[in-house]
């Protein structure tokens, strides 16, 4: 089927350069033919397969429109915009269209975040690709009037000419039927004065227009956080991420926030979220592992055993092995007098760990509550002699002599313990210590 | 010219968390050779289907009219053969599985393994057809819109 365009778009598309990445050789092929039916000659194409040739390729070429996979083999397409921001100065005049086979809800909410032009789900029908198309093309060089003079509003703002900024986004308000984004800018403008209630006012009127407008639900919990007022920027934090879920920075923040602000049930709804990222980098499982962690933790304090162990569960699943998590849900449990299900979490240790010193001291201090006082002070000195000089043996040593009414012998221990350890501040966790 | 009316509904056309990952799965039998192409039954286990399988998966490229371009094993048919596929599309809760008899108008091969060919249906039943047409265009609609919405471009 031949693409009709009007005079005007076959003049338009005369001359311009296309970039296609796509790890595909028959989805770039797709494109270009596309695009070659639009008017493009194939020297003005340039197709490669990667995000990596992608970032060279725009050193040496300013491309009109790029058309890139979501998927890349190494990495995300979108991670391209940015490059293209750093190398051209001029980067908000490429017609930025992303085309991918994932419709999820993450890589959707990724593309509205990242001011692409287009999404286009693959497969897709030459038409719609075409209206797709045009539609960017329309919105980037034939802006609406409202779209205009923010854009007029956004340069004096650049220049630092904040009221004359203010002014032209007030005036833009009357401009749609919904102006999220002129009050999202006059919020913006507010805050660059540092007048944060005013722009958090401002992004809020914006949202009474539309809910999901990405940049004033940002903004808004940015202008609570500058006012350091947690409960509010989290309030806005869960907004944001209701809409726009699985960001891994934002996902950190959301999860710290919740925590701080003592919203403990939501943590489980930011595990899901959790759940869906792709490549999770280190400091996120930190944060979805300690969080899981003082959840359960809060779950059982408030009589939630079950809920309190599905948190344990899930961290125990996402710190893959890490010692430092397992060890902190182990003691917790041990303390609460869960002695099975703190055997159970100590099998999520990875196999070479089971001969260290700390893993033998970990599984005596769980033992202990099923052991006599007599058999709890040998097997201690046992362990003792054998070179496990490890705080949490002294710690349960230590319990089991005062117990046992060895008043000196425990005394003793103590000195021995803080002389060995002096030098490691708190290496001797105490009963209520909460180090995550 | 500025506007009369303004809706401060708070309005979101459609919730993100509403979106699918949606399958479209593509199977291919060469009515000619015999041999068959389909996701389905590569994932299940591929030691069962013994010879005449291949072992990567077909995918639909684009749909133009009634041809389609798809992407298949290099060396699974040539111009002129005859297939038949099936596709199954699963959006929300819409179920559609289509089924034609294609006709193999060309073919290039891309890479060592892969090829990319165009058919042109022949037998098939035009309202499913047409249905799956429609719910590839409203998936793209429901995004289009998201997307114009998430950013305040409307």
């Amino acid at each position: 089927m031949d693409i009709k365009l009007d005079e005007q778009e076959k003049k338009y598309f005369l001359g311009k350069r296309i970039l296609v990445v796509d790890p595909n050789t028959s989805s770039r092929a797709g494109v270009a033919k596309i695009f070659g039916k639009l008017g493009v000659k194939a020297t003005m194409m340039t197709l490669v397969k990667t995000l990596d040739e992608a970032r060279n390729s725009i050193k040496t070429l300013f491309p009109d429109f790029v058309v890139i996979d979501y998927s890349l083999p190494d990495g995300c397409g979108i991670e391209l915009l940015e490059s293209l921001r750093q190398e051209h100065q001029d980067a908000d005049k490429i017609v930025f269209i992303v085309l991918t086979n994932n419709s999820s809800v993450a890589a959707v909410a990724h593309a509205a975040e990242e001011d692409t032009d287009a999404f286009i789900i693959k497969p897709y029908t030459v038409q719609s690709f075409k209206k797709s198309l045009l539609e960017a093309v329309k919105n980037k060089l034939n802006p609406s009037e409202y779209l205009k003079i923010i854009r007029e509003g956004k340069d004096h703002l650049e220049q630092q000419n904040v009221s004359k900024a203010i002014t032209l986004f007030e005036q833009a308000l009357k401009y749609s039927e919904r102006p999220s984004l002129a009050y999202y800018w006059r919020g913006h403008s507010h805050q660059v004065s540092q007048t944060l209630d005013k722009a958090a006012k401002s992004y809020e009127k914006g949202l009474q227009y539309n809910k999901i407008h990405f940049r004033c639900l940002k903004g808004l919990y940015e202008a609570f956080s500058e006012q350091k007022n947690h409960r509010e920027a989290y309030l806005a934090l869960k907004r944001l991420s209701h809409y726009f879920p699985a960001n891994g920075e934002r996902l950190n923040s959301v999860i710290r926030l919740a925590i701080q602000t003592r919203n403990f049930e939501d943590i489980e709804l930011y595990y899901k979220n959790f759940l869906e990222v792709d490549g999770k980098n280190e400091k996120l499982v930190d944060y979805v592992c300690a969080a899981l962690i003082v959840t359960g933790k809060y779950y059982f304090r408030n009589e939630l055993a079950d809920r309190g162990l599905k948190c344990f569960q899930k961290a125990a699943i996402s710190c893959g092995g890490n010692p430092r998590y397992l060890q902190e849900m182990i003691i917790f449990l041990a303390e609460m007098g869960m002695d099975p299900e703190a055997r159970k979490l100590m099998e999520r240790y990875p196999a070479h760990f089971s001969g260290t010193n700390s893993f033998r001291a970990l599984k005596y201090y769980v033992q202990c509550k099923t052991l006599s006082l007599g058999k709890q002070i040998e097997e201690g000195r046992r362990l003792l002699a054998e070179g496990v000089e490890e705080p949490l043996l002294y710690k349960a040593l230590i319990r089991a002599s005062r117990e046992a009414g060895h008043v000196d012998t425990a005394e003793d221990l103590e000195i021995k313990a803080k002389k060995r350890f002096s030098s490691q501040k708190n290496r001797i966790p105490e009963q209520d210590q909460k180090p995550i | 010219m500025s506007l009369d009316i303004q809706r401060t509904d708070g309005f979101a056309p459609v919730d993100p968390k509403s979106f699918k990952q949606d399958k479209v799965e593509l199977s291919l039998t060469n009515m000619t050779s015999r041999l068959e192409v389909s996701r389905r039954e590569i994932s299940a286990n591929k030691k069962k289907e013994g010879k005449g399988k291949f072992e990567s998966s077909g995918q639909i490229l684009e749909i133009e009219g009634d041809a389609l371009n798809l992407e298949v094993p290099a060396n699974f048919c040539a111009i002129g053969h005859h297939i038949f596929l099936k596709i199954d599309l699963t959006y929300h809760s819409q179920r559609v599985s289509f089924t034609s008899t294609a006709r193999v108008l060309n073919y290039k091969q891309t890479a060592s393994s892969r090829a990319e060919i165009t058919v042109s249906l022949l037998q098939f039943d035009r309202t499913t057809w047409n249905i799956l047409l429609q719910i590839l265009g409203k998936r793209q609609t429901e995004v289009s819109e998201f997307l114009a919405f998430a950013k305040g471009h409307c």
